[in-house]
């Protein structure tokens, strides 16, 4: 990968690797750390990544820096308050905030597989690849987030 | 496909997950759409989709990105350079014929020590008299006092009073001051130089050679001092230093041992190159 290349790859998956990371932990600082962190061994290993195979690498090396974070600080999504209500009030909350709301409460493995899956678009294999899982073990996480997700979901709507 | 309440769930999520394509994707999609609680099953499912464009969390990327830095040193520049260098020096210094510059640039140091050449100082001339006073021995002078006796009147030679003449006293000052040193002044004051040292050779040897030793007996006798006349001591003074001054190119000329005697007297010139003594 040259220079340039690296560039282009800040300009075009930073924000997301920030989006994954920051969806995850919930403290912007932590996020940011960790994108910095993952983008600096990025160009430490500038000369062993393909660009094609960027987003995928700084997916994996932000995942795990991420999880390294979460064990190390123990730090569980208790999701700050200007997050939480996205600047609305808890008590009229839409289907985005309940979601929100529902994605806190997801394992953190079936938050980050689903995630991928959704806001990066990744198939099951990369997803495996960056979270160090086989692709039906995937598949499985995923399919328990949702559920767990659409049943909160059901439930809130039920209650409103 | 078989739809129940057992197999719904995983029925949508495959559908939501696009595993469930063509004709079996639309009886799928039929058959929720005929039952009311399908329906809102599959709408619950299609919620949990994340969609990308509701979550635009931005972060400044500035101090991601690396800029194209400038190189100042590595080794092909350090190469480069010194190829530069040297094949610059190389055109200048065959571009120069007569290459004056570079040898005058060898030639002279930076800080060059000063030369110090101390000329051997003239003994005053009293005690040079004395010396000539040792030439004749007593019996020569006992010879001559009596022939001096019976002269006759006409015959009779006049004691000459001694007296050295000035132009002997300024061939000391010209030894004093005209060492082979100055052989290594600039050229243009070669030639002076040489013509007054042959000259003042010259005059010398005629001194010893032609001196009247009788004439200088009788003053002996009476012992009678030089005198020699402090100005004309002086005008020699002014004329060695103009005379140096012309050699060494504005040199500082400082007279030591200044006393009462004029004959005392050294003179010490110096410039860059050179440091000269001169007593007389």
């Amino acid at each position: 990968m040259t220079e340039k290349e690296y560039n282009t790859t800040v300009e075009n998956h930073a924000n997301a690797l920030f989006r994954f990371v920051f969806k995850n932990l919930k403290v912007r600082e932590d996020a940011e750390n960790i994108v910095q962190d993952s983008f600096e061994s990025l160009w430490l290993n500038l000369e062993k990544v393909e660009f094609a195979k960027a987003k995928s690498w700084l997916f994996t090396t932000g995942y795990r820096k991420m999880i390294d974070l979460i064990r190390k600080d123990k730090k569980m999504v208790e999701m700050p308050e200007h997050v939480r209500e996205n600047g609305r009030e808890a008590s009229q909350p839409d289907i985005k905030a309940i979601v929100n709301k529902a994605m806190d409460r997801l394992p953190e493995i079936q938050r980050t597989v689903i995630m991928l899956r959704d806001f990066e678009g990744y198939d099951y294999a990369e997803i495996g690849k960056i979270a160090g899982l086989t692709e039906s073990q995937v598949k499985v996480y995923i399919f328990r987030g949702r559920q767990t997700l659409k049943n909160y979901i059901v439930n809130l709507e039920n209650i409103i | 496909m078989k739809i129940n309440s057992e197999n719904i769930d995983e029925l949508m999520f495959q559908l939501l997950e696009g595993d469930i394509q063509g004709e079996e994707r639309t009886h799928l999609l039929e058959a929720i759409a005929a039952n009311k609680v399908y329906n809102a099953l599959w709408q619950a499912w299609q919620k949990t989709l994340l969609n990308p464009k509701d979550e635009l969390i931005v972060m400044p990327l500035g101090p991601l990105l690396k800029r194209k830095q400038t190189v100042l040193w590595s080794w092909q520049y350090g190469i480069a350079a010194m190829l530069c260098l040297t094949i610059g020096a190389s055109v200048f210094y065959f571009s120069n014929p007569k290459k004056e510059g570079i040898r005058v640039a060898n030639q002279k140091p930076k800080n060059p020590k000063l030369e110090i050449i101390k000329v051997p100082t003239n003994e005053p001339v009293s005690n040079r008299l004395k010396e000539m006073d040792t030439i004749l021995t007593l019996k020569q002078k006992m010879e001559t006092l009596a022939k001096a006796v019976h002269e006759t009147p006409a015959n009779k030679s006049k004691p000459q009073p001694f007296l050295l003449p000035i132009q002997n006293i300024k061939e000391h000052l010209v030894e004093a001051t005209a060492p082979k040193l100055i052989e290594q002044a600039p050229t243009t004051n070669n030639d002076k130089i040489e013509s007054l040292l042959v000259k003042s050779e010259l005059e010398k040897n005629v001194l010893l050679a032609d001196t009247d030793i009788s004439g200088i007996l009788v003053s002996i006798e009476t012992e009678s001092k030089p005198r020699v006349k402090t100005t004309e001591i002086k005008q020699i003074i002014d004329e060695r230093k103009r005379l140096l001054s012309r050699v060494f190119s504005k040199p500082n000329f400082k007279i030591l041992n200044d006393s009462n005697n004029l004959l005392d007297r050294k003179i010490l010139i110096e410039n860059k190159k050179y440091r000269i003594i001169a007593g007389f």
